[in-house]
């Protein structure tokens, strides 16, 4: 913490600070944006893409041009050891741009998404980018024995209703018989209402 | 003297390699592949089942041009196989640079010496020049060394990038964060950490009980009933290629304005068993004091002085050694730690959470604030659809009917999936948060950071989860966002970015739960 004073709050703190040999502080050698102009647009999308509250002042925006490399993070995987977010929120941020290719490659994601987070993120995904084609992954998603996935999807379908509108989304599960509408019908009943006294934890 | 200090409790602690000493840090992995490899060595490196491996020569033919995502795996293979293979392969048109390893191309660092890292990778190199940046995080400020690697140099699929003479490091603990660019921004990255063995050859460092992050700060003094409570850490390390015996008993002291000024206390410990420093390792100790009320150092904790603990050991040709490091009482708030159903943190990932705390608690240690920790859970069969929070609503849902109760006066703070609006990973309350559980400010939220990682272990990513729940209780304790480099309170804050300002330690200290002993 710099520039603390010795003394705050009452502390009396007159210990000698540690000492380093040859001081605190060594000298950084960085390979200009002129040498690697890559690395700037990379650190520009991976600034966009790590978001920690609803109270921000975003200046910078994604861009079409951004797409392909979008799409590069949603596909990095595990192995390359970069912080999750980024490729979870890569693959959220292509929903905002469905292009058939893009569908696809959440369709793909959806349904063989390298882990059950991936795939969980992609179905999201799906109901964030409000496409009727949709409907039959995430709609299948929902009886799934995995509980992140089940939940993923249930939330996925109840954005694209609120996107669709609940009767579209009926005709669509009408329309095609290899979908459970009851699974709709269920989301459609109402829910008993929340106890608001739930505060034993352990 | 009639109420003296004492030791109430000493234990070994565990030792990894000096060339490899974090548990955080990242496993050697060479993905193979998927076209190129043979079928056993890719039964070796993924664990598939034989069955499996045998379907998988007529699968490789049938889809060797297609990308990882569009190969229908599941539809082939049982769900285990599946994503074993998808994590740990390499496939066509593949743009991604995966770092391999990292490491001394020494086996080891010695202090104030030039030294190397080796940077192996493997993947695309068609899109070099690739660049290499490390970030080095150590005693003093944090700095960088990157390196651009050509197309004919990247063909070795590994580079040495030299640290120099401006850039020696002092004995004890570095962490190295590697990132690796491809030039169609391709990037991956990998954590190092090794412990600088000292040249002079043989060193004893004290640190904070849980370091987790490197840096110099100073040890916490707690209350543990009515006594004040410090614990610490000693580190042995020795640069000789000869192991080392040590004498387990060693003598501390406790001074007022350093080493040669008032003696405040002083007395001996002893570690048990027997102490080996091995050849270029390090042995490691920790010890908890405990000062009553009426002894010398309890009044100066209580007076809200700092003091320098000294500890002297002695080797068995009864040279001595010793280390030194700052104790003091700290601000201090809680932090009611709750896991949104337990049936959701798998295996390592209750431990990966623990680390993850421990992190956070380095960052505001850093800056003399320390937290308690109440560990916590939602039942499984009452979580409701709060294990996926993805509407704003939602954590305010989760505050109004699961924050409390009020027995103590700790922030609540969430760990689930968070994903709010498809962009935030984290929420709080409010700035500052209030001061009860009633209401639907009372808490924060944070995201778990699950992924699987290449050998198929749910985790939650340590050093990113401990630095997003070190931001939302900031928010919670009243700091906003801010744009200075590297500060916990970016809106994008990523695990390098965790430094305090003064002025925010101001503006956080006289939040109405922050207190001190």
């Amino acid at each position: 913490m710099s520039n603390k004073p010795r003394s705050e709050g009452g502390f009396i703190l007159n210990e000698p600070q540690p000492k380093i040999k040859n001081g605190s502080t060594r000298k950084s050698v960085k390979v200009s944006a002129k040498q690697f102009p890559a690395r700037a647009q990379r650190e520009k999308i991976n600034r966009l893409l790590i978001m920690h509250d609803l109270h921000t002042d975003v200046t910078e925006r994604f861009t079409g041009k951004d797409i392909d490399l979008l799409k590069q993070i949603a596909l990095e995987g595990s192995i390359s050891n970069n912080i999750p977010a980024f490729r979870y929120n890569a693959i959220q941020k292509l929903a905002a741009f469905p292009t058939a290719a893009i569908l696809n490659t959440l369709h793909h994601l959806a349904n063989f998404g390298e882990d059950h987070f991936v795939r969980s993120k992609a179905l999201l995904a799906l109901g964030v980018s409000g496409i009727e084609l949709s409907i039959p992954v995430i709609a299948r998603s929902i009886d799934s024995d995995n509980i992140l996935i089940s939940n993923a999807a249930q939330k996925a379908l109840i954005r694209l209703i609120n996107n669709l509108g609940v009767e579209r989304v009926r005709q669509y599960f009408k329309s095609d018989s290899s979908l459970n509408y009851q699974v709709l019908e269920r989301m459609m009943e109402p829910k008993p209402a929340r106890s608001l006294q739930l505060t034993s934890v352990s | 003297m009639k109420n003296k200090t004492s030791i109430n409790q000493t234990k070994i602690v565990d030792q990894l390699s000096a060339g490899r000493y974090s548990a955080l840090d990242t496993p050697a992995f060479k993905p193979l592949s998927f076209v190129n490899s043979s079928i056993q060595q890719i039964v070796k490196l993924t664990g598939i089942n034989e069955n499996t491996a045998a379907a998988l020569s007529e699968f490789r033919k049938k889809y060797k041009d297609n990308q990882p995502h569009e190969i229908p795996f599941s539809l082939f293979f049982d769900e285990e196989n599946s994503q074993r293979l998808k994590r740990c392969l390499l496939y066509q048109n593949d743009q991604r640079t995966i770092i391999t390893n990292v490491e001394p191309t020494d086996k080891r660092i010695m202090s104030d010496n030039k030294f190397s890292l080796r940077v192996s990778f493997t993947g695309d190199i068609a899109n070099a020049p690739l660049l290499v940046s490390i970030r080095v995080s150590w005693k003093g400020s944090p700095f960088i060394v990157e390196k651009l690697i050509t197309k004919q140099s990247a063909k070795k699929e590994y580079a040495d990038i030299l640290f120099d003479k401006q850039q020696t490091l002092p004995v004890g603990p570095a962490v190295f964060h590697v990132t690796l660019y491809n030039s169609a921004g391709g990037q991956s990255s990998f954590r190092l950490t090794c412990y600088i063995l000292p040249s002079n050859p043989f060193s004893l460092d004290l640190s904070p009980n849980s370091n987790f992050v490197t840096g110099t700060f100073s040890a916490r003094v707690v209350k543990q009933g009515a006594n004040f409570g410090v614990a610490i850490n000693a580190t042995l390390s020795n640069g000789n290629s000869f192991a080392v015996n040590m004498n387990t008993s060693f003598q501390w002291k406790f001074w007022d304005g350093g080493v040669g000024g008032s003696l405040i206390e002083s007395g001996t410990g002893n570690f048990g068993g027997t102490i080996r420093v091995p050849a270029f390792g390090t042995w490691g100790g920790w010890m908890n004091f405990s000062s009553p009320p009426g002894s010398g150092i309890f009044n100066k904790f209580n007076g809200k002085e700092d003091l320098t603990i000294e500890i002297i050991m002695t080797k068995s040709d009864g040279t001595a050694v010793t280390g030194t490091i700052t104790a003091r009482t700290m601000f201090r708030f809680g932090v009611n730690l709750t896991q949104v159903s337990p049936r959701d943190f798998v295996g390592q990932q209750n431990n990966d959470l623990q680390d993850a705390i421990a992190v956070t608690r380095s960052i505001y240690e850093r800056t003399d604030v320390s937290f308690n920790i109440d560990n916590r859970f939602i039942p499984d069969d009452r979580v409701g659809g709060f294990e996926v929070i993805d509407t704003f609503n939602e954590p305010r849902d989760l505050w109004e009917q699961w924050s409390g109760p009020d027995t103590n006066n700790n922030i609540d703070a969430f760990i689930t999936h968070v994903w709010i609006d498809g962009q935030y990973d984290g929420m709080d309350g409010d700035i500052p948060g209030p001061t009860s559980h009633w209401g639907r400010s009372s808490g924060i939220v944070a995201d778990k950071a699950a992924f699987t990682d290449p050998g198929g272990n749910p985790r939650l990513h340590v050093e990113y989860l401990g630095m997003l729940i070190g931001h939302e209780l900031g928010h919670y304790l009243g700091l906003a966002h801010v744009s200075t480099a590297n500060n916990l309170m970016l809106e994008s804050s990523d695990t390098n970015d965790t430094t305090i300002t003064y002025d925010q330690y101001k503006t956080l200290i006289r939040h109405g739960w922050v207190t001190i002993d």
